[in-house]
């Protein structure tokens, strides 16, 4: 689904070399709910970024899907960030020129869906996320839980195989932060495979896997200890009910 | 705190270099253009000759027909008929001095061999022209008002003339023929520069005609009178009599020819001579002339300067479309600024954090906008005087050269009144160009803007 | 792409979008109105002359002495002027080329009615076609015993015979033969037959403003008056002769003595004459515009790089979610076109209403729609390139340095 065997990113100054990346060996498979963790500056940005092709790197081979991107040009790697992938970003990152359902809209006038078309998955999107309401609303006029809920609709509208989350929730307070991380995991659950990016441990013992990056290596790659032996249907059976209790 | 604002202002131009230099540009290009305008409106409408001749007026008395039609305007009114301008001349009046001209031209010759004779334009006029203009002199001087009276044989010729005939020696007490007439050189003017001829109340742009000679004269030569010759409409078909038959002719008629201009040492000497003037009509109407009821003008030099610039279609063309231009400037420089401003909102939004009352940065802002103004006047100073240089030889070229540059260089000329006017300008519309922009960005509330999104 | 997304965001840039459309409005209504009164100005401007003018030289001359003999004058200055070397052709002229400005009625026919029709009237001699080079078309060369010399009010005889320019054949005869017909120089006048047809040159600058530059006619005669005027001499020289001759032309005419040189000139100095005042009006005109269009584009490309820099998180946005390059660029494009479309029909709008409102602001010219299009469609071009360097800029942004 996503491999990557020795990817390496390399900033370079002058006088100096970081890796960013350091020979990264990894894989995901379809349907897995990773969390990326580790201290400010670890790389687990810049990971994602390469993963989402938003930045390019230097050595090793990154498999999306199957297919081999580092030698894609710009106009095709566009395509594939349109097509597969879906971004939530910690602060949200919507346009806020835009009213909700054109935020909603902008990767799916890329993909040259027709009207009709667009029109049904946004209201799709919008239901998904439970913010049919507020289609007409300008970002500002909306809370930040609402607003990472339409960044997640948004994600989700060109259906994506891949969600990649950058702490998600790092902007918002305990309750807001717990209805967005609820609605990933049932994404997760109706088959599209997230990555996200997070230093909040107690989120990161949620995913079915765990990568924690220092200095551009990964370090551990590992299940969460205490769900090491659940079966899949269990994974997902306990954040559907903490749901139902929330909605209460 | 004057000193760290304008160090502010200074390091907030510096923030926004690409944008601050298009504000500096557009306030520049505009005020240069207009500017460019302007100065010419402004050196035309300054005296035409010299200094002290602001106190000179021309005379006008409406000797028409009954029926001729109404004028309102001095400007509209024909110049004196040649009885009436002598009666006024040789009157004991309020003036200070008096003098006539009209205008005539010919052939000029002199009498040496390897000299090819030109054919120049002449003033004919009386002694106190010279006073009353202060015309300068290179060599010997005007004639006197008794070799006037006398109707002696002399003139005076400008610099040039008397390069192009004399080599540029002493030509005084040498003779010429002029058309048909042998006279004597009493004085040669020095560079005489006048920004049009006015005298004649033609008001052409460029230099002086070449050579004066004296009424009594040129009269007695019987010389042409190629002159603005106005007559009532049954006269008209005489007009070529007028002009080159017997000089009689003319000097018996009622027609318009004669520019009688009158000078005064006060306001109330002007008056006076209205009150002349009136007295004057009442007797003619006594002798049978003057039809009309009394229409007489005594007005300034300037005023008619003035009236004959508000008949330049294309001058007020170039007016309008300076005006016009300027404004896209202006709406430029708007749109630039506020560019320039938003781009600040995040720094405007911490220093009110911090404590910065909002007109503390009002202050700072209009300080920088000052700034700009007076850097955009500047260019624009300089913007202008390419202008006019550009203008200068737009004009030479459409003349086909036929003015020595030193004759309307003057034109297209800048001074420090001007320079003042262009930074005044410059600093004021770009405040007001500035005012809305930074009125917007010192009014944003400063919570939402620090929060990251 | 769609125009709502555009629509909604300027929505949230009134005050700008405002400006901008302004700006371009009133751009396209001062350089619309120059525009105007630049191409009634540039109307048959620097025309073809049909003449080779730097081989032509033109003297004019007059005696200020009293009762010279001018017959004689003449013939000896045809003689001393065709005697230099160098000079081909000579002939008298009443007016020359580019400066023909006694224009005249001619007639067809007598009566009061009679249809009048401009032209210059040329009084050339024998040599006329050959000092100005043109070709005859159709017909016969003057003979030289056609040629009527005099003085104007001691003349009864007219010629006989008369030349006529294509255009003003075509003009006074469309579709038939003019060779044969008569025509009327002076009304009521004698009259003259068409004996030749020559190829159009120009005339001067009064027929070329009202679009008539071709229209002349040559008659055979040499006429003067005593304190008025002479003839002067029309010469065609060899080739790069013509500024060395201007010299031996002086000194030839003044071997006669008591007569002042007025006119000595290459007809190049003529022709620039007719066209410099009004290529000189151009000339500003163009110069202020372009100004002023330079201007309103850095304006928009100043106002374009700003609205570039503060969406650098928004393009980066769109970017990741699968904007090409070309999107971006585009983005842009279309949204200064947008407003510049909408500046520009107000532009047109306002542009009409000045003109309907206040004629006299076009100057010499008229309302043209066809140059409000030609100056819309030149200010959109010049917007796009001053747009299209931010808007470049824009499409470079790298996503990942802008988000997250």
């Amino acid at each position: 689904m996503l491999k990557m065997t020795g990817v390496s990113k390399i900033y370079r100054t002058s006088q100096i070399e970081t890796h960013a990346l350091n020979k990264i060996d990894l894989q995901i498979e379809a349907g897995e709910f990773i969390t990326v963790t580790g201290p400010s500056g670890s790389g687990k940005t810049t990971f994602l970024n390469v993963a989402g092709l938003l930045e390019s790197f230097e050595e090793g081979d990154y498999f999306l899907d199957g297919q081999n991107v580092s030698g894609l040009n710009d106009n095709q790697l566009s395509a594939i960030r349109n097509e597969k992938i879906g971004f939530i970003f910690q602060g949200f990152n919507l346009l806020s020129d835009l009213p909700v359902f054109d935020n909603v809209e902008v990767p799916l006038r890329y993909r040259g869906f027709s009207a009709s078309e667009r029109k049904q998955r946004i209201d799709n999107a919008l239901e998904i996320v439970g913010l049919t309401s507020r289609r007409k609303h300008l970002p500002g006029q909306l809370s930040g839980g609402q607003q990472q809920r339409v960044a997640i609709a948004r994600a989700l509208a060109g259906e994506p195989r891949f969600l990649l989350a950058d702490e998600p929730t790092g902007n918002l307070d305990s309750s807001m932060a717990a209805e967005v991380m609820e609605l990933l995991e049932k994404i997760n659950r109706d088959g599209t495979t997230i990555i996200m990016v997070t230093h909040d441990d107690e989120l990161a013992a949620r995913a079915s896997r765990n990568i924690n990056i220092l200095d551009g290596r990964v370090l551990k790659n590992e299940q969460p200890s205490h769900k090491a032996a659940a079966s899949v249907v269990d994974i997902n059976a306990q954040p559907q009910q903490e749901a139902e209790h929330a909605g209460v | 705190m004057l000193a760290y604002n304008l160090q502010l202002a200074w390091l907030s131009l510096r923030q926004t270099p690409g944008l601050s230099a298009l504000a500096v540009l557009a306030i520049a290009v505009g005020l240069g253009i207009l500017m460019t305008i302007q100065a010419q409106s402004y050196q035309m409408r300054s005296l035409p000759v010299g200094e002290d001749t602001e106190n000179i007026y021309l005379v006008q008395m409406d000797n028409r027909d009954i029926d001729a039609q109404n004028i309102e305007e001095a400007a509209q009114l024909p110049s004196l008929s040649y009885r009436d301008a002598i009666n006024l001349l040789d009157s004991d009046t309020p003036a200070q001095q008096q003098t006539i001209v009209w205008k005539t031209r010919g052939i000029v010759n002199t009498r040496e061999q390897d000299i090819n004779p030109v054919r120049a334009p002449a003033v004919v006029t009386t002694h106190s022209f010279f006073s009353m203009f202060n015309t300068p002199f290179l060599y010997g001087s005007g004639w006197s008002e008794e070799a006037g009276r006398r109707g002696d044989a002399v003139v005076v010729i400008t610099r040039r003339l008397n390069n192009t005939l004399f080599g540029g020696e002493d030509s005084v007490g040498r003779q010429i023929t002029v058309i048909n007439a042998v006279a004597t050189v009493v004085g040669v003017l020095d560079e005489w520069t006048i920004k049009s001829q006015f005298y004649d109340r033609s008001f052409f742009r460029g230099f002086s005609d070449d050579i004066f000679i004296p009424q009594e004269f040129a009269a007695s030569m019987n010389l042409p009178r190629y002159t603005q010759i106005q007559c009532a409409p049954a006269e008209m078909r005489r007009m070529a009599a007028f002009r080159l038959g017997d000089i009689q002719t003319i000097m018996n008629s009622e027609c318009g020819w004669i520019n009688l201009w009158a000078e005064f040492d006060s306001e109330s000497s002007v008056q006076d001579y209205r009150d002349f003037m009136f007295r004057y009509v009442e007797e003619q109407k006594a002798l049978g002339r003057f039809p009309r009821e009394q229409n007489n003008f005594l007005e300034n030099i300037i005023e008619h300067q003035n009236a004959a610039l508000n008949r330049d279609d294309r001058f007020k063309l170039y007016q309008r479309l300076a005006w016009f231009f300027a404004g896209v400037c202006l709406l430029n420089t708007i749109v630039i600024l506020l560019a320039k401003y938003i781009r600040k909102t995040k720094e405007v939004a911490l220093r009110r954090a911090l404590g910065a009352k909002r007109n503390t940065l009002l202050g700072q802002y209009l300080i920088e906008l000052m700034v700009i103004g007076l850097i955009g006047g500047f260019l624009g100073i300089a913007v202008a005087y390419l202008g006019l240089q550009g203008m200068l030889e737009v004009y030479m070229y459409g003349t086909d050269y036929v003015f020595p540059r030193s004759a309307v260089n003057q034109l297209y000329s800048l001074d420090w009144k001007l320079i003042q006017n262009a930074l005044l300008i410059g600093i004021s519309s770009t405040i007001i160009a500035g005012l809305y922009p930074i009125w917007k960005v010192c009014n944003i509330a400063p919570a939402p803007q620090l929060k990251t999104e | 792409m769609g125009i709502r997304p555009l629509l909604l965001s300027l929505k949230q840039n009134k005050f700008i979008a405002l400006m901008v459309i302004l700006q371009i409005a009133l751009t396209l209504a001062a350089v619309s109105h120059s525009a105007f009164s630049t191409s009634a100005l540039l109307k048959d401007w620097n025309v073809a002359s049909g003449l080779d003018e730097q081989n032509l030289i033109v003297s004019r001359a007059q005696f200020f002495v009293d009762n010279p003999d001018r017959e004689s004058a003449i013939v000896q200055d045809l003689e001393n002027l065709s005697r230099l070397p160098g000079v081909e052709y000579v002939t008298t002229a009443n007016q020359i080329p580019f400066a023909a400005n006694s224009v005249s009625n001619v007639y067809r026919e007598t009566g009061d009615d009679a249809q009048r029709y401009l032209a210059s009237v040329f009084e050339l001699n024998d040599a006329a076609l050959d000092v100005l080079g043109v070709e005859l078309v159709a017909g016969r060369n003057f003979y030289p015993n056609e040629v009527i010399r005099g003085e104007l009010s001691a003349t009864t005889e007219y010629p006989s015979v008369v030349m006529i320019s294509e255009a003003l054949s075509e003009e006074m005869f469309p579709g038939e033969n003019a060779l044969g017909k008569t025509l009327w120089p002076v009304k009521d006048n004698q009259p003259a037959e068409i004996i030749g047809i020559y190829t159009n040159y120009m005339t001067g600058e009064i027929l070329n403003g009202v679009g008539k530059s071709y229209n002349s006619a040559i008659r055979p005669m040499a006429l003067w008056s005593a304190n008025r005027f002479d003839p002067g001499y029309l010469m065609r020289v060899e080739p790069g002769a013509a500024e060395r001759l201007l010299e031996d032309a002086r000194t030839a005419i003044y071997r006669l003595p008591g007569r002042y040189l007025y006119n000595n000139e290459v007809l190049t100095r003529t022709k620039k004459r007719i066209y410099d005042g009004r290529g000189s009006q151009s000339m500003l005109m163009l110069g202020i515009s372009a100004v002023l269009i330079l201007i309103t584009a850095f304006g928009i490309a100043g106002l374009a790089s700003f609205l570039v820099s503060q969406r650098q998180k928004q393009i980066g946005i769109r970017r990741a979610l699968g904007a090409t390059k070309k999107d971006i660029l585009r983005y842009f494009l279309a949204e200064n076109s947008l407003l510049t479309v909408v500046g520009l029909l107000l532009g047109a709008a306002v542009t009409i209403g000045i003109a309907v409102k206040y004629p006299a602001l076009t100057g010499d010219g008229a309302l043209r729609y066809d140059l409000i299009l030609a100056v819309g469609l030149f200010l959109w071009l010049v917007n796009i390139i001053a747009v299209y360097l931010p808007a470049k800029r824009a499409s470079n942004v790298e996503p990942a340095a802008v988000i997250g």
